[in-house]
């Protein structure tokens, strides 16, 4: 993406924003991809149905939930399982789920569906073949999933103080996509108007998942209550999003696809950017600004979470937001950027990005074309210059790479971890570098220890010899010189942060990601894994048609 | 048997490569190669598989050109991903094929060297012809033109890699036209000779060939 030379001085340079203590601190915004989903279903006037419905009373059986574009049809294909309490694992090494689920290109028939039956609830263990865009697995939130058939049954509505407190029925341990276990390759799919965006086969997964998850509480409900039973209310149907359930596995996705991230963060700093280049503040834009913070404010309201570091960030959001609120957008010339620089100097991270959001979701018409420059053709960026010289690669190297070669990697504290794939299971793992097996195995994900290295290896090297000459001699930078000539034409790919250092949180990693996919309300469970809500207060399929969500 | 989608192919080659003891960076590379070979039908994960089978058995070997001969110092056989990976960062230099004729001798599993020739060719908008044995690759935008002896892909060494860059224009209009033997085209004639209709006194008096010029 080229950004326009008039907003070129309104940009977050990428040393503001690319630091862990922001990007874990990022807020879901209307280019987020499950947002972008929604606006192009709606757009394109998409319908949606239910072709299979073959549950019985205690909730175990398939169903098959469709989405129809202009062009094709995609099929949530469900299986309802019988899970023992002592079973529910939100772990990655878990082996059975409440539901399993494939993603189905077009329409599958009864063949279809039986190979997927023997396939999807074994996850990991089964097979899918190239029909198949999506592989996924939810549990129920067993409280208020028996809340819920509970009141319904007896033809009352669930508390809404409960549905607040856990926000969705079933949340998602894993959803493959992109070739896993046997899928579609996103080469394959890639070319489609509606799949272009980043991760929308997922979101679509995990948007049918949500529809399931209420039909089958409904539907126990009615097995228990029998005429008495009653459905969900749709204002407290929409308040349930689907949980997810993020560990450690989805943060080096990130570091191995650099060019995914800029593509992600430069679609935001362009959008917001452009916003702050407006000379004036519309008064659509004014009122959409004032409905967006009060979204903000109710959604900071409603954001659960026990653990001490976000404890402490949701105080700092709800008093940043009663800030908006109460500075406003200043008069005058170029509003939008006053009002960032005010934010700049007087508010936390938290309250920063959540303006950011803020900011944008009153300018559609402005930003959202950013959401079609947030795919990456990653093979046409592999090939290394090898006829650059020394002298110039470096120079690039110590501009774009400076605040890695500040750090100290001799000190324990800076290298105290590192990174590995454990045998069980193939999950991504952290251990301690003094204590535990396995360092001779680290995976590159220390990019700023990998790139001091690099760059003492080079200061001994003749300046004027072309990269080629030093990579025979030198394979062991070769994963590291890719990345510093990638970075001069991406230049948001790389966190500018030490990943190996002692007090690094890799849940800030995770938020990064998961906010680029939309999630909200980020409770971190412990410095590594982290909850989330997905789709909470979006439209459900049967609402979007008769809503406007942008 | 599996199919594997590309996605699959890459991670195996990355990890296969990584747990074999290449460098992160030529694992990355080593994926890239087999994942282009895939794309065309190739089986590149069985190269893959018996060049690091044997890897991990021998020492490794350190790569080194003079007058833009490739070649192991320790008489020992090349890695055709560290090959690959040095002839396409070289390319465009004066060691590299783009100067002139490239060789490389003792090179193990010469087809995977295919991938990084194709790419560097591409990018220098050259074709590139690719030859060992009885083998010669065309190599054009990024993939592959035109395949003889197509059995030497499965070489497991090619004791002489010979690498060609021409400029597309020369390539497409001089000497890459194909070398067709004169039994095929005898054999082709005589299918295409099934069109046409025999000749008869009125067909020649309708085409007006009935008298010569000269009367």
């Amino acid at each position: 993406m080229i950004p326009d030379a008039d907003t070129m001085a309104f940009r977050r340079p990428p040393d503001q924003v690319m630091h862990l203590a922001r990007l874990g601190s990022a807020h879901p915004t209307r280019l987020s991809f499950l947002r972008v989903l929604l606006r192009r279903m709606q757009a394109a006037h998409w319908t949606f149905d239910r072709p299979v419905w073959e549950i019985d009373a205690k909730g175990t059986g398939r169903a098959v939930y469709r989405a129809n574009g202009p062009d094709r049809s995609y099929s949530l294909v469900a299986f309802a399982h019988d899970l023992p309490d002592d079973m529910r694992s939100d772990r990655v090494i878990a082996t059975a789920w409440d539901a399993t689920f494939a993603l189905f290109d077009g329409t599958p028939t009864a063949a279809d569906l039986d190979r997927l039956a023997a396939n999807v609830p074994l996850q990991e263990a089964g097979r899918i073949a190239p029909s198949e865009l999506v592989l996924s697995r939810a549990n129920r939130s067993v409280r208020l999933f028996a809340h819920v058939v509970e009141r319904l049954a007896t033809g009352q509505q669930p508390e809404r103080a409960e549905i607040e407190a856990v926000g969705y029925l079933m949340r998602t341990t894993a959803v493959y996509g992109s070739g896993k276990f046997g899928a579609a390759d996103r080469a394959a799919i890639a070319d489609r108007l509606e799949l272009r965006a980043p991760f929308q086969a997922e979101m679509l997964s995990v948007w049918l998942t949500r529809r399931f998850s209420v039909d089958l509480a409904e539907h126990m409900a009615v097995a228990q209550g029998g005429a008495s039973a009653v459905p969900l209310d749709k204002a407290l149907r929409r308040r349930l999003g689907v949980g997810n359930s993020t560990g450690l596995g989805l943060a080096p996705f990130l570091i191995r696809h650099p060019i995914l991230l800029n593509n992600w963060i430069m679609a935001r700093e362009e959008a917001f950017a452009r916003v702050r280049a407006q000379p004036q503040a519309e008064a659509q834009a004014l009122a959409g600004f004032q409905a967006a913070l009060e979204d903000a404010m109710a959604n900071a309201q409603s954001w659960v979470s026990d653990h001490p570091v976000q404890l402490a960030k949701l105080v700092d959001l709800r008093a940043d937001l009663a800030r908006i609120a109460a500075a406003g957008v200043p008069a005058g010339a170029h509003p939008w950027d006053r009002l960032w620089h005010w934010a700049e100097a007087s508010l936390s991270f938290e309250g920063q990005e959540a303006l950011v959001s803020i900011m944008l979701e009153p300018h559609g018409g402005l930003v959202d074309d950013l959401a079609d420059g947030m795919d990456a053709e990653e093979a046409k960026a592999f090939a290394l210059d090898g006829a650059q010289t020394v002298a110039s690669f470096r120079t690039g190297l110590i501009r774009r790479y400076g605040w890695a070669l500040e750090t100290d990697y001799d000190a324990p504290p800076n290298v105290a971890r590192f990174w590995y794939v454990s045998a069980e299971k193939l999950e991504p793992r952290m251990g301690e570098r003094c204590q535990d097996a396995g360092v001779e195995l680290e995976l590159p994900i220390g990019i700023g220890r990998i790139t001091a290295a690099l760059d003492r290896t080079l200061a001994d090297w003749p300046q004027d010899q072309p990269l080629a000459h030093f990579l025979l001699a030198h394979p062991e930078h070769r994963f590291m010189a890719r990345r510093v000539q990638q970075s001069a034409r991406f230049p948001y790919m790389e966190i500018r942060d030490n990943l190996l250092a002692a007090d690094m949180l890799p849940i800030d990693i995770l938020r990064c990601k998961l906010a680029c996919f939309g999630a909200s309300h980020f409770d971190p469970r412990s410095d590594r894994w982290v909850r989330i809500s997905l789709f909470q207060g979006l439209p459900f399929p049967d609402d979007l048609l008769a809503e406007v969500t942008s | 048997m599996t199919a594997l989608s590309l996605g699959e192919v890459e991670a195996l080659a990355l990890k296969a490569a990584r747990g074999a003891g290449l460098d992160w960076g030529l694992a990355e590379e080593a994926a890239f190669a087999t994942r282009w070979l895939v794309e065309l039908g190739i089986d590149g994960l069985a190269l893959l598989a018996a060049h690091l089978g044997g890897l991990a058995a021998e020492p490794k070997a350190t790569l080194a050109v003079s007058a833009r001969q490739w070649h192991s110092p320790d008489a020992l056989t090349l890695c055709p991903i560290v090959l690959g990976a040095a002839l396409s960062d070289h390319f465009d230099l004066p060691e590299g094929a783009a100067f002139g004729v490239t060789q490389a001798t003792d090179v193990a599993y010469p087809t995977l060297v295919l991938p990084f020739l194709a790419n560097a060719g591409a990018r220098s908008g050259v074709i590139v012809t690719v030859e060992w044995g009885e083998t010669q690759v065309l190599l054009s935008d990024g993939s592959l033109l035109a395949l003889a002896g197509a059995e030497g892909l499965l070489a497991t060494c090619a004791p002489d890699i010979r690498v060609t860059a021409k400029p597309k224009w020369l390539a497409a209009t001089g000497n890459q036209r194909p070398a067709v033997s004169a039994s095929t085209v005898d054999t082709l004639n005589r299918l295409a000779f099934r069109t046409y209709v025999p000749a008869s006194d009125q067909s020649r008096r309708d085409a007006g060939t009935v008298e010569t010029d000269s009367q």
